[in-house]
C-alpha cells in the first residue's frame, strides 16, 4: 500500500513538473486561462446581452461564476488528460511491470491539485466582498464525492480510448455539452421549468448545484441530492474499475 | 512450485489477435463477438529453469523470443497455460523506460524502485551504490535531460542491476554505454551469475551465448526445437540456418544459366565424399567422381571449391599443375588430415576449360559437419607458434 502512495506520488510529482518545466509562468497559466474565461463570460452575459443569468441579486455575478468555474475545470481537465494517460505512457506500460490503474488516478489528483489553486483564489476574492462563511468548509464533501467520479470517469476512458482513438476527437464535444447544460453560467431558476429535472441527468449538474448551495446558502443540499451525488460518484468509480481492470490485459498488445 | 525452480512455464501459449480496426478488440472484449484472425507467437510452451541457471534463448526472428522474455517479465499475459515466476524480475529490456526527464537521477532512481515495487527504505539503502556504480558523482541531484545519452544508459544499467533482481532478463544488450562501461557491465552481469541469480539471456550472437549459459532454448516458430547444453543447441542452431539460407541461394535462379547434363559436352557423375556427413577435424576427406565426356577431343580441367555452408569461400584450388584431360575419366581429390575446426560445409566441383574460363558442369558434394570439440572460436586449424 505504501508502495502505491509512493508511485501515486511520482506520477503527481512527474506530472505537474513536466507540465510546467520550462514555463517562465508556471502555476499561473493554470490559473489566469480560467480567469480569462470567466472576464469573457462575464462581459458577455451581462454587459453585452443584458441577460440576468441568476437570480440571486445579492451576488455579484463575477462570484457566482467563480463559485463552480474551477471545479468545472478540474472535472473537464482531469477527463481530458485522463483519456490520453495510456498512450502517452505507452513505454512505461508496454515494457515496466506495475499497477497501471495508478495512471489515471494520479492524472486525475495532479488536475484538482491544481485547479484547487483557482478554488482558493476565489475563496480568497470572496472573503473579501464580505460574503464569507464557516460553513464554506461543507464543500470537501462535496469535493469528495466528485473527485471519486472524475477518478471513475477518467478509468473509463483511459481504459477505452487506447482501442478507440476517435473518441478523443469527441470528448471535446461532450464536455461542452457538459458545460452548458449544467448551472454553471446561469442559476438553476433561469431554466424553464419544463427541462429543469432533465438538466439532473447531467451528472455535472449535482455536484454543481451542491456547490451553489454550500455557498450561497451556507448548507448542504437536501438528503435526495446528496444520495444522488454519492449513487453517481459510486456507480462511475465502480464502473471505472471494473472496465478499466478488464481492458487493461490487453494494452500491452495494441499500444 | 518446486523448491529451486525460478521459472515453471506450463503449457503457456501467446496468441496475438490481428484486428483489422482496434475498436473491434474492444467489441471483442466487450460482446465476445469474434472478429480477428490469429497469429501463435507461443504455442504450449513448457519450460522450467532451475535457480541459478542461466538460460540462453536463440531463435530466428519471429520465433517468439520477445515474447517469451516478455511473459517472463510479466509485461505481457499470455493467452493461456500457467506462468509462475519465484522472485523478483528485472529486465534490461525496459532499460530506462521508466525514467522521466524532469526528474533528478536521484528521483529517477526512487522511481524506478517504486515501479518495481520495492520498498522505499530498501531503495534508499541502495542509492549510493547505484550512484557509485553509475559513476555520475554530482550529476545524480540535477533533472535527467542535463545528463549525455552514455550516463542515462550507465544510470539505467545500474538501476536495473541495484534493485538485486533474482531473475534478470537480457535481451541482446549485454554491454552498454562506452568501450569502458562495456566492459564493466558485461563483467556485472557474469558477477551476478556467479551469485547465483538466475540469467534468461536472449541473443543473437552464439559466442555469448556459449560463453555466458549453461543451457541454451532453441525457439521455432513458437515452440522448442531443442533444449540442451549451450555447445549443441548453438551448434545445430547455427548449421540450421546456414543450411537455410544457402538452399534459399539454390532456389533463386542464377544469371547465367548452366548447361544441363543433356547438352553438356564433359559432366560430372556420381560425386561420393567420403566420410560423409561428420567429418572429424584430421580425417582424410576423398571426393571422388566420374567424368562423362562427349567428346574426346575437347581438353578440360577440374577445379574445385571449398565452400562453408553460408558461402563463405574457404579455398579454391585447381588441376593447373596437371596436364590437361581428355575424355571419360574418374578422378579423386583427397584432403589428408583436413584442418577444419567447426561447422558445416560443402566442396563444389567444376569442369573448366583449359584456362579456367568456360565452366562446363558444376555439381556440390552433400554438406559434411564438423562437430566442435574445443572451446576456441574459428572454423580452421593453421600452424601457428606463440613466442613469449
Amino acid at each position: 500500500m505504501t508502495n502505491w502512495f509512493n508511485l501515486v506520488k511520482y506520477f503527481l510529482i512527474k506530472d505537474i513538473k513536466s507540465r510546467y518545466a520550462g514555463s517562465g509562468l508556471g502555476i499561473f497559466w493554470t490559473v489566469m486561462m480560467p480567469f480569462f474565461q470567466i472576464v469573457l463570460y462575464w462581459f458577455v452575459f451581462s454587459t453585452v446581452m443584458r441577460v440576468r443569468p441568476h437570480s440571486n441579486a445579492h451576488i455579484p455575478y463575477v462570484l457566482f461564476l467563480l463559485s463552480t468555474y474551477f471545479f468545472w475545470i478540474a472535472i473537464s481537465e482531469s477527463i481530458v488528460r485522463s483519456g490520453m494517460t495510456i498512450i502517452e505512457n505507452a513505454e512505461l506500460v508496454k515494457k515496466v511491470p506495475f499497477p497501471v490503474i495508478i495512471l489515471p488516478i494520479s492524472i486525475t489528483l495532479s488536475c484538482y491539485l491544481q485547479s484547487m489553486v483557482g478554488v482558493i483564489l476565489f475563496i480568497i476574492a470572496y472573503t473579501f466582498s464580505g460574503l464569507s462563511h464557516l460553513s464554506l468548509f461543507l464543500i470537501v464533501p462535496v469535493l469528495f464525492l466528485q473527485l471519486l467520479f472524475s477518478i471513475g470517469f477518467g478509468m473509463l476512458l483511459a481504459a477505452i480510448i487506447p482501442y478507440m482513438r476517435d473518441l478523443q476527437q469527441i470528448i471535446g464535444y461532450m464536455l461542452q455539452g457538459m458545460f452548458f447544460l449544467s448551472p454553471i453560467l446561469y442559476s438553476m431558476e433561469a431554466i424553464p421549468e419544463t427541462f429543469r429535472n432533465l438538466t439532473y441527468l447531467n451528472p455535472v449538474t449535482l455536484y454543481v448545484e451542491a456547490y451553489h448551495k454550500v455557498v450561497f446558502d451556507g448548507t448542504l443540499p437536501g438528503w435526495w441530492h446528496m444520495g444522488a451525488m454519492a449513487l453517481c460518484s459510486g456507480l462511475f468509480l465502480f464502473l471505472g474499475v471494473k472496465v478499466f481492470m478488464k481492458l487493461n490485459e490487453g494494452f500491452a498488445d495494441i499500444l | 512450485m518446486v523448491e529451486g525452480v525460478a521459472i515453471s512455464i506450463k503449457d503457456v501459449s501467446k496468441v496475438y489477435r490481428l484486428y483489422q480496426r482496434p475498436i473491434d478488440r474492444l467489441k471483442e472484449m466487450l460482446f465476445r463477438r469474434r472478429s480477428h484472425k490469429e497469429f501463435i507467437a507461443l504455442n504450449d510452451l513448457n519450460i522450467r529453469v532451475k535457480k541459478g541457471e542461466t538460460l540462453g534463448v536463440v531463435g530466428e526472428n519471429g520465433a517468439g523470443k520477445s515474447t517469451l522474455l516478455k511473459i517472463i517479465s510479466k509485461t505481457l499475459k499470455p493467452t493461456g497455460g500457467e506462468v509462475e515466476i519465484n522472485g523478483m524480475v528485472s529486465s534490461l529490456l525496459e532499460l530506462g523506460s521508466g525514467f522521466h526527464p524532469e526528474f533528478t537521477g536521484i528521483d529517477n532512481i526512487h522511481f524506478y524502485g517504486s515501479l518495481l515495487g520495492i520498498p522505499s527504505s530498501e531503495m534508499k539503502r541502495r542509492v549510493q551504490e547505484v550512484i557509485s556504480f553509475a559513476e555520475i558523482g554530482e550529476h545524480i541531484n540535477y533533472p535527467l535531460k542535463t545528463y549525455s545519452s552514455g550516463m542515462q544508459v550507465r544510470l539505467a544499467f545500474s538501476v536495473a542491476m541495484a534493485v538485486e533482481p533474482d531473475i534478470l532478463v537480457v535481451d541482446e544488450a549485454l554491454s552498454v554505454g562506452d568501450l569502458y562501461f562495456q566492459k564493466k557491465s558485461t563483467d556485472k552481469i557474469l558477477s551476478i551469475k556467479d551469485k547465483g541469480n538466475t540469467i534468461i539471456f536472449c541473443s543473437h550472437s552464439m559466442y555469448y551465448i556459449n560463453r555466458l549459459c549453461d543451457r541454451v532454448i532453441w525457439l521455432k516458430n513458437g515452440r522448442v526445437a531443442m533444449d540442451g547444453p549451450a555447445s549443441e543447441v548453438t551448434q545445430a542452431y547455427e548449421t540450421y540456418q546456414l543450411k537455410k539460407e544457402a538452399d534459399k541461394r539454390s532456389e533463386t535462379p542464377q544469371a547465367v544459366p548452366l548447361p544441363s547434363h543433356e547438352t553438356a559436352v564433359i559432366a560430372i557423375h556420381n560425386l561420393i565424399l567420403t566420410p560423409c556427413a561428420t567429418v572429424r577435424s584430421g580425417d582424410d576427406l576423398t571426393v571422388e567422381m566420374d567424368i562423362v565426356s562427349l567428346d574426346d577431343s575437347v581438353p578440360y580441367r577440374l577445379a574445385a571449391v571449398l565452400f562453408r555452408i553460408d558461402e563463405l569461400r574457404i579455398l579454391g584450388i585447381g588441376t593447373k599443375a596437371h596436364e590437361l584431360l581428355y575424355g571419360n575419366r574418374k578422378i579423386t581429390l583427397c584432403f589428408p588430415s583436413i584442418q577444419l575446426k567447426e561447422g558445416t560445409f560443402y566442396l563444389r566441383i567444376h569442369v573448366m576449360d583449359e584456362n579456367f574460363v568456360h565452366k562446363y558442369d558444376t555439381k556440390a558434394t552433400e554438406p559434411f559437419t564438423v562437430p566442435k570439440e574445443g572451446m576456441e572460436p574459428g572454423f580452421i586449424n593453421l600452424p601457428y607458434r606463440w613466442t613469449v
